[in-house]
């Protein structure tokens, strides 16, 4: 590919690309980790206009140059990948070529851009205050934040395997390297969408999960029965009577895994058995540590049951599976209010709102 | 083609489309046909609104608006375009006119709470958000949500967390199984 330059000129580019930062870096620089929450910053763009990046929405920040093809790689990657995702994700790229940009700089760069997909403004890290203030080295630097700008995922590098694990944590959009698909030994096309819209189910996307699956129930008759069952839950379509009558063949299928247990929970609670439905949701967390549908479960059966040290874990679990879903910060607000940190409650309740509203409009 | 020539061909093309509709809808007392028209106008004003054109979609709308001033969907489109042009006063007296056309909108009610608690006035943000919250009859999470951030604005955390319930509450869930 002609934008890839060779190795030996990237790494004397790289080379002296983090002398050049190190040089202009503070003494104390701070360097962001997962958790941490980024504030509202200053961005300025080529045409000489600026910007606050604020994060009223889930935003992925792409430090990108020229330069680097791994970087160049990600933005054409995320740019694609992004609009698929089943919540309106904000991507920022921020180029890095230089800290700062003359004429013919600004000619490639916006070459680049351009060629990448991307139409917005192109914004630049002008004297690398951003790269500086959030301790940042490398290039390319993929940064994930929730609503209100905590850091979720902070990547410096990008490779097939953590675009793949990036899309399907994010945007639900998963490739035939997926792992999921490669023990599946088939790149059917019925197969692909009926693992992605379980994939979509597990992290909590439920409305996105309907609507692949029911893509999956009008057009393949012929996949196994599990993912024939899943498709035909056309929860979106149906009232409380026709999930009963869905469901019920997976309630009552004689065997054990994440999904029926989780399924046979959730309808023990609907009879009014929340014994049973705690104990059903806790064999499904067993089974599978990453099912996010039944650690929620677990987590609110919990504390209806008045039993906090069982809700806190759920909910830390399921949180750690899930930051975007409403119902995992209404319950963390809930819970900050029980102990008395009303604003934590305030923040946590504001956000769950915030992602409902978002969700509910076209 | 360069963006100023992109620019140049969508206002011939949006004009165009423009007085064809609005000569359909002269010609036409039919409610669906019209509703079709109205449609096209609130996209094509989308479209220049998206361009960069919000001053065109302005003038579109209005031209519209000169044959059907009640209407509500084109009025809504008109406050959206007054609203990227940045033309504050005037996004405000187009909600007030939906306002007394339906005297009960929430939705133009929500419009004013947004720009007023951006313009930090936040009583008169607080004070449309009361009044859609009654209009909505309690179901307007929207209503509930914006009580709860005028509240927490002014240091009333209990009220505040208790309006963010209310509207959590609002929009019900269905189970995840």
């Amino acid at each position: 590919m002609s934008r890839w330059p060779s190795a030996i000129f990237m790494s004397v580019l790289l080379s002296a690309f983090a002398v050049g930062l190190a040089a202009n870096a503070p003494a104390a620089t701070r360097i962001y980790e997962r958790g941490d929450r980024l504030a509202a910053q200053l961005v300025h763009a080529t045409s000489g206009d600026s910007s606050v990046i604020s994060f009223e929405r889930p935003s992925i920040i792409v430090l990108w140059a020229t330069w680097s093809p791994a970087s160049l790689t990600a933005l054409d990657e995320l740019l694609d990948g992004a609009p698929k995702g089943g919540i309106r994700w904000q991507v920022i790229p921020i180029n890095v070529d230089a800290p700062a940009l003359n004429a013919a700089d600004t000619a490639r760069v916006h070459a680049a851009a351009r060629s990448s997909g991307w139409n917005g403004p192109v914004w630049y890290d002008l004297g690398y205050e951003l790269m500086k203030e959030w301790g940042v080295l490398a290039v390319p630097t993929v940064t994930v934040t929730a609503l209100g700008g905590t850091i979720d995922e902070i990547e410096h590098d990008w490779s097939p395997v953590l675009r793949d694990r990036l899309f399907a944590l994010y945007f639900g959009a998963l490739t035939d390297s997926f792992p999921g698909f490669v023990s599946e030994k088939s790149t059917d096309q019925c197969r692909k969408r009926a693992m992605s819209a379980r994939w979509l189910w597990r992290i909590g996307k439920r409305s996105e999960a309907v609507t692949t699956m029911q893509i999956v129930a009008d057009s393949c008759a012929d996949l196994p029965s599990d993912i024939a069952r899943l498709a035909n839950w056309k929860w979106s379509a149906g009232g409380s009577m026709r999930r009963e009558s869905a469901i019920r063949p997976l309630v009552e299928r004689d065997d054990a895994s994440a999904w029926t247990l989780a399924a046979r929970s959730g309808w023990r609670h609907r009879q009014g058995d929340r014994d049973g439905a705690i104990a059903l949701a806790t064999q499904s967390t067993k089974l599978d540590s990453a099912f996010y549908p039944a650690w929620i479960q677990l987590a609110e059966y919990s504390e209806a049951a008045s039993d906090l040290t069982t809700t806190l874990r759920a909910y830390t679990r399921a949180a750690q599976l899930n930051r975007f879903d409403g119902r995992a910060l209404a319950l963390g607000a809930r819970l900050a209010h029980s102990s008395g940190d009303l604003a934590e409650a305030n923040r946590l309740l504001r956000l769950a709102v915030e992602a409902r509203l978002k969700d509910a409009k076209p | 083609m360069n963006k100023p020539d992109r620019h140049a061909s969508l206002c011939v093309t949006v004009r165009a489309v423009a007085i064809v509709i609005l000569l359909g809808l002269a010609a036409s007392s039919n409610a669906d046909a019209q509703m079709r028209a109205d449609s096209a106008i609130v996209m094509s004003a989308k479209s220049l609104i998206s361009e960069g054109l919000s001053d065109s979609a302005i003038r579109l709308i209005t031209v519209a608006l000169d044959a059907d001033s009640s209407n509500i969907m084109l009025l809504f489109s008109l406050a959206d375009a007054q609203s990227v042009a940045g033309k504050k006063q005037a996004r405000r007296s187009t909600l007030e006119r939906i306002l007394r056309i339906h005297k009960r909108s929430v939705p133009a009610r929500i419009e004013l709470v947004e720009d007023f608690f951006s313009a930090k006035q936040f009583d008169s943000a607080a004070y449309f958000a009361n009044e859609a919250a009654i209009n909505s009859g309690g179901s307007s999470a929207e209503a509930y949500y914006w009580l709860a951030r005028t509240h927490e604005r002014a240091g009333r955390a209990d009220s505040a967390y208790s309006y963010y319930l209310r509207a959590w509450s609002a929009r019900p869930f269905e189970e995840l199984f």
